[in-house]
């Protein structure tokens, strides 16, 4: 298969994965791989979560062979430090290895890696494409994070402490795993561990600007956690407001669960600080037809949200279509639920124009009050 | 409660069950008649005890009785020798191993897993081998380590259950579990493939699961409604769909329900899941207003040959009725 294939929702996974072959082979048509990522494709709708993790991952782990082009960072990245998927995870942490040379400044995503997967590690293969089992070789998520420890060197020296405290926990770990690690430490010695460079310097995971020049979506129609019907230009005109995207049956924790989670703190703070009420909270379900009101609302309150006139989860009755537009959102369906999506949250100015957004990576609630503050004037 | 005797019992009990354990050499050396007595509480007195355990499991001829109270020494000494975890392994993983054994090595493995700490290392190598034998020639031990991956929401059980329900002749259980199995990860788009089995199913079974699962997917509430309205489905398929609706679409649910008590030909278990949802789930304003419901709820209540009816009726009238 070329590389240059038509892709749609009806392309069998198997084409998919010529193409990825393909790419190994010429490894100077690797952006074509990039543009497989965003969530949002039409290559994805209408497939399952787990028809999704498996392109996905076999596309990101070919990075560890082609090269790990700039703009395929921030997918491997999130990976890391969001994935809960072994099969996923093993293949962001192949990828990094694609890197042109070895940076410490992956190493807090590796070590979130770790802790976000070592309990629920899985043996995985990228030497096919949807293996049959029995496979005569596999590796693991842990395993292919501790590769990647070792291909960075002396790059990984500020990771040693926590490397130190797996392997005083060896049932953690495979025993192949363990080689591994025993073999990263060696190579670490037993030198001061120096201190990564801050995530931020790698990609630029702050407050991105308004991407484009649209108008806010007219026919966007929405009801809150209470059955009350709004417009979406009438809800978010006239006041700032912090908008995080969601869904109830997401299963992954670090994702919607933690984002809700993270947007009570952030009503707590702006009530700290006085601005309950001068900047509106929402969260806007990307699963509108399952999450009715008593689903947002319970959602929210287990995860610590006051909701009031000015806080609100809000699902689409009319015009998700133009919302997706308009925010540019990260999410891929499959025939009746998300399959896949970023973490998305958005800061809108008084005229519901996105201000600034803050998509894939976690966002800080901290970093959102000022935000918040500066929009409203008190910051 | 007198806590003094209360320990003083709890240590003589302790006392008295060490007293009657058996060692697993002890256990070697008896007869096979007391060897069934004794298997039960065969424990571990010393390491010579572990080996010896060891020994019987790997050995093709030892007595499956005997075998199995072996595992059960292993089984409750894994955290000391976590290495041990290999060899069980291995053993699941040996079709010439008797199946009996194989299920009860699987029993041991899935109690470990959620039990013992070390486990996480070993855990990718008890999934690839649970995968590796999705096939195994005996049902009862196919059936449990795919529920096990289903459970994991794993990729490639979820692929062969599909590949089975699209093609029976590689079926690796029959549909109704499958659609059951599948049915543990909501993200893995079965939808399509419910709603053919629904309009030919294979067995009413696979029907009512696959109606079941329905209720995950809001662009099946069309369907389940007509599921619900058909006086001729199967009741129970009925039921299935008045619940499955009644979760994506609440509103439509209960204008369904008010019809179902309304009709003196419904079916008498619909006519009381209906009621129940209207008691439970229905705005209690609207339904005080509902003179006609509320009327045709006494009438149940006094006329009703069904119990379940009277019963679900009387717990509306308590709940909503104007009579004390």
């Amino acid at each position: 298969m070329p590389p240059d294939v038509v892709l749609t929702p009806d392309t069998a996974e198997e084409h998919i994965a010529a193409l990825v072959d393909a790419v190994k082979e010429n490894p100077r048509r690797r952006d074509c791989l990039v543009a497989l990522l965003p969530e949002q494709i039409s290559l994805y709708a209408g497939r399952s979560a787990n028809a999704t993790v498996r392109m996905r991952g076999y596309i990101i782990a070919a990075f560890g062979q082609v090269g790990l082009p700039t703009a395929a960072l921030p997918y491997v990245l999130e990976e890391l430090e969001s994935g809960r998927d072994p099969y996923l995870v093993a293949a962001a942490a192949t990828a990094l290895r694609g890197l042109d040379a070895p940076t410490s400044q992956v190493v807090p995503f590796l070590l979130k890696a770790i802790e976000n997967i070592r309990y629920a590690d899985d043996a995985v293969s990228f030497d096919s494409y949807r293996p049959r089992w029995p496979l005569p070789d596999h590796t693991t998520a842990i395993e292919e994070l501790l590769k990647t420890f070792a291909w960075l060197g002396p790059d990984a020296q500020s990771a040693r402490p926590a490397l130190e405290a797996l392997h005083d926990h060896p049932e953690a770990i495979s025993a192949s795993a363990r080689a591994t690690l025993e073999a990263v430490l060696a190579e670490l010695g037993g030198a001061t561990p120096g201190c990564c460079a801050a995530p931020g310097d790698l990609m630029d995971q702050g407050a991105g600007a308004a991407h484009r020049d649209l108008a806010v979506p007219a026919g966007v129609e929405l009801e809150d956690q209470d059955g009350c019907r709004l417009s979406f230009g009438g809800f978010f005109s006239g006041r700032p407001s912090i908008v995080a995207f969601f869904y109830t049956r997401c299963d992954n924790p670090n994702k919607c669960s933690l984002t809700i989670t993270k947007l009570a703190a952030l009503q707590r703070g702006l009530r700290e600080l006085g601005l309950h009420g001068r900047v509106r909270t929402a969260a806007i379900t990307y699963d509108p037809a399952y999450d009715l009101p008593p689903r947002l609302r319970a959602y929210g309150e287990n995860r610590g949200v006051v909701f009031g006139e000015c806080d609100r989860f809000l699902r689409t009755t009319a015009g998700l279509g133009p919302l997706q537009a308009y925010f540019d959102l990260g999410v891929g369906f499959g025939q009746a639920s998300v399959n896949r999506h970023r973490i998305e949250l958005f800061v809108l100015d008084h005229q519901a124009t996105v201000a600034a957004r803050f998509t894939r990576l976690q966002w800080d609630p901290d970093e959102m009050l000022r935000h918040a503050a500066a929009l409203a004037g008190a910051g | 409660m007198d806590v003094p005797e209360y320990r003083r019992q709890v240590e003589a009990e302790l006392e008295q069950a060490a007293q009657q354990q058996t060692s697993f050499r002890e256990l070697l050396g008896s007869r096979p008649a007391a060897r069934r007595k004794l298997a039960p509480a065969a424990a571990l007195q010393d390491d010579d005890d572990l080996t010896a355990a060891v020994d019987v499991l790997s050995d093709r001829a030892a007595d499956l009785e005997l075998q199995i109270a072996a595992l059960q020494v292993i089984n409750n000494n894994i955290e000391a020798r976590p290495e041990l975890i290999d060899t069980l392994l291995e053993l699941l993983r040996d079709a010439t191993v008797p199946a009996d054994l194989r299920r009860a090595v699987l029993n041991v493995l899935q109690q470990i897993s959620f039990r013992m700490v070390q486990f996480p290392g070993k855990r990718p190598d008890y999934l690839a081998t649970l995968r590796s034998i999705v096939e195994d020639p005996d049902a009862q031990l196919r059936r449990r380590v795919i529920g096990i991956l289903a459970r994991e929401k794993d990729e490639y059980v979820q692929r062969r259950l599909i590949e089975g329900l699209e093609q029976r002749s590689r079926a690796l259980v029959p549909a109704a579990k499958a659609i059951q199995f599948l049915g543990y990860d909501v993200h893995a788009e079965y939808f399509p493939l419910l709603r053919r089995i629904i309009e030919q199913p294979p067995s009413s079974a696979a029907k009512r699961e696959a109606v079941r699962l329905l209720s995950a997917d809001p662009a099946a509430i069309d369907l389940l409604a007509a599921l619900l309205n058909d006086k001729h489905e199967d009741p129970e398929v009925r039921r299935t769909a008045a619940v499955a609706l009644q979760s994506l679409a609440p509103d439509r649910f209960e204008a369904q329900a008010r019809r179902i008590v309304l009709d003196d030909d419904e079916d008498d278990e619909l006519q009381a899941v209906s009621i129940s949802a209207l008691t439970q789930f229905a705005n209690p304003a609207a339904l005080r207003q509902d003179d006609q419901l509320n009327q045709r709820m006494e009438q149940l209540r006094a006329e009703s040959g069904s119990r379940q009816v009277q019963q679900a009726t009387a717990g509306y009238l308590s709940k909503h009725g104007t009579q004390p």
